[in-house]
């Protein structure tokens, strides 16, 4: 054998050159020697071609072991294929790719490296064909337990607001005792119908106890309102927070509650029913809910405050965006949900306007950063 | 757990010292041979091969089926001589 024009005496980097020189394609770059080597004999050193079968010859034990599918492959193109064979990988990168699929691979060495790559080569035989459908699978598992567990978010998310409440201010909390007053009224309104619409009723109002929370924090930023109505809104919670002040107390305790209760009627309409009439049901009682929320999250999209909180106040905004995308989220189960009945997602509509919803939400981030500048945004949204 | 047979029984009751690889459980004069062959001329060579592997059952029994084409009882043989010996001395 001519060593002195073998190539595998040479480093990496001039068979590297050397192959680029002549235009051949490079393996990708966790390639080993070996098959760089093989490359430049082949392509560059084809006078040899009796020395290149013996090489090969000597490959041979290990090629045998590769499956011919892998073989053909790389010989194709070895860029097209993503992972290269096992035998062709570096030990770093053999024991990465072990370790991908979990398994920690002891010391690669001479006498253990082929096992691995035995190893790997079943793992990727395994997983093949099988990663996609497995990433598919969780997206979709996942999104599938979003619309089941829509009431749960909106329990999170009220849960969320409820920890606002908490560390806020009692005027702020006043805010909710009027919403629970008026709620009734327009549960009525919109429900009425059977015992459901009761239990449904309850989750609502602390939805708006939630809502207003948010709004209540317009006084403090009344400069971000530009609505007319939000005179009129912010009178009425400065009237309320007067007079429930006591009853804000009550708010508070009640909060453990209304949270238990939320969960359990989340969890009874994230089910997705049997019958329509039920789902009809859970949607309508629920619409008020989902509509302050839907509101809220388009005007934020609409003047693009996320972005801009983003940008402007770093602590803050992270609370505020967090807040808003949980409540996005929350929006999205809703309409996957609800996507079957339309008139009852607009039912809500005509009911809310006239109470200024919408101006309470607008400013319900301002005053979240402000509340809680130092807040890290937890990935629960809780 | 592998057989109680008397080489196994002999093999992990002392340290290994310079025994032979033969003197391994499920290593017979065949397979002996041919780890011998292999370099593998010593237990505690074999045993350094059953360390490096990190004591895998897999990985080692796949490895002695490849050195030197043990069947499923040898295999089992001689991982589980050398399990209890590390139990017993390592």
């Amino acid at each position: 054998m001519p060593f002195v024009e073998d190539p595998a005496h040479l480093s990496i980097a001039r068979l590297k050159s050397d192959l680029l020189a002549h235009n051949v394609a490079l393996p990708p770059a966790a390639s080993k020697k070996e098959v760089y080597v093989e490359l430049h004999l082949k392509n560059i050193d084809q006078k040899n071609a009796a020395e290149f079968s013996s090489d090969d010859e000597e490959e041979t034990r290990e090629a045998a072991r590769e499956s011919s599918g892998f073989e053909h492959s790389r010989d194709k193109d070895p860029e097209v294929t993503q992972m290269p064979d096992p035998s062709d990988l570096t030990d770093e990168y053999l024991r990465e790719a072990l370790l991908k699929h979990g398994v920690k691979a002891g010391p690669i060495v001479a006498s253990t490296r082929t096992l691995y790559e035995n190893k790997l080569r079943k793992l990727l035989l395994h997983s093949n064909g099988d990663d996609e459908l497995y990433s598919d699978s969780e997206e979709e598992q996942e999104k599938r337990d979003d619309i089941e567990s829509g009431g749960i978010y909106f329990f999170s998310n009220r849960i969320f607001c409820f920890i606002v409440s908490e560390n806020c201010f009692l005027s702020q909390l006043s805010a909710c005792s009027v919403l629970e007053e008026q709620k009734p009224e327009e549960a009525k309104k919109i429900k009425g119908e059977n015992d459901k619409a009761d239990l449904h009723f309850h989750r609502r109002d602390y939805s708006y106890q939630q809502c207003f929370l948010l709004s209540s924090r317009l006084r403090a930023h009344p400069s971000r309102n530009e609505k007319p109505s939000s005179k009129s809104l912010s009178k009425n919670v400065t009237k309320s927070s007067e007079r429930s002040k006591s009853k804000s107390s009550h708010i508070l305790a009640g909060v453990s509650k209304a949270s238990s209760t939320g969960q359990h009627s989340g969890l009874r309409s994230g089910v997705p029913p049997a019958s329509k009439t039920v789902v009809s049901n859970d949607s309508s009682s629920f619409s008020s809910q989902t509509f302050s929320i839907t509101q809220m999250v388009q005007e934020m999209e609409s003047r693009g405050s996320l972005s801009d909180c983003t940008v402007k106040e770093l602590n803050s905004s992270r609370v505020g965006e967090h807040c808003s995308r949980s409540y996005r989220f929350a929006m999205n189960d809703l309409d996957k949900s609800r996507s079957t009945d339309q008139s009852l997602y607009h039912t809500p509509k005509d009911v809310h306007p006239p109470r200024g919803m919408k101006l309470p939400q607008e400013s319900g981030k301002p005053i979240l950063k402000d509340l809680f500048p130092d807040t890290k945004p937890t990935t629960t949204g809780i | 757990m592998s057989s109680t047979s008397q080489k196994h029984k002999d093999f992990v009751a002392e340290p290994m010292g310079e025994k032979p690889v033969m003197a391994l459980a499920g290593i017979g004069e065949v397979l002996g041979k041919r780890l011998e062959e292999k370099g593998f001329d010593k237990a505690y060579v074999v045993l350094g091969q059953f360390l490096v592997l990190k004591k895998d059952e897999e990985l080692f029994r796949d490895w002695l089926k490849d050195t030197c084409g043990a069947n499923a009882k040898q295999q089992g043989d001689c991982y589980g001589c050398l399990k209890e010996w590390c139990d017993a001395f390592l």
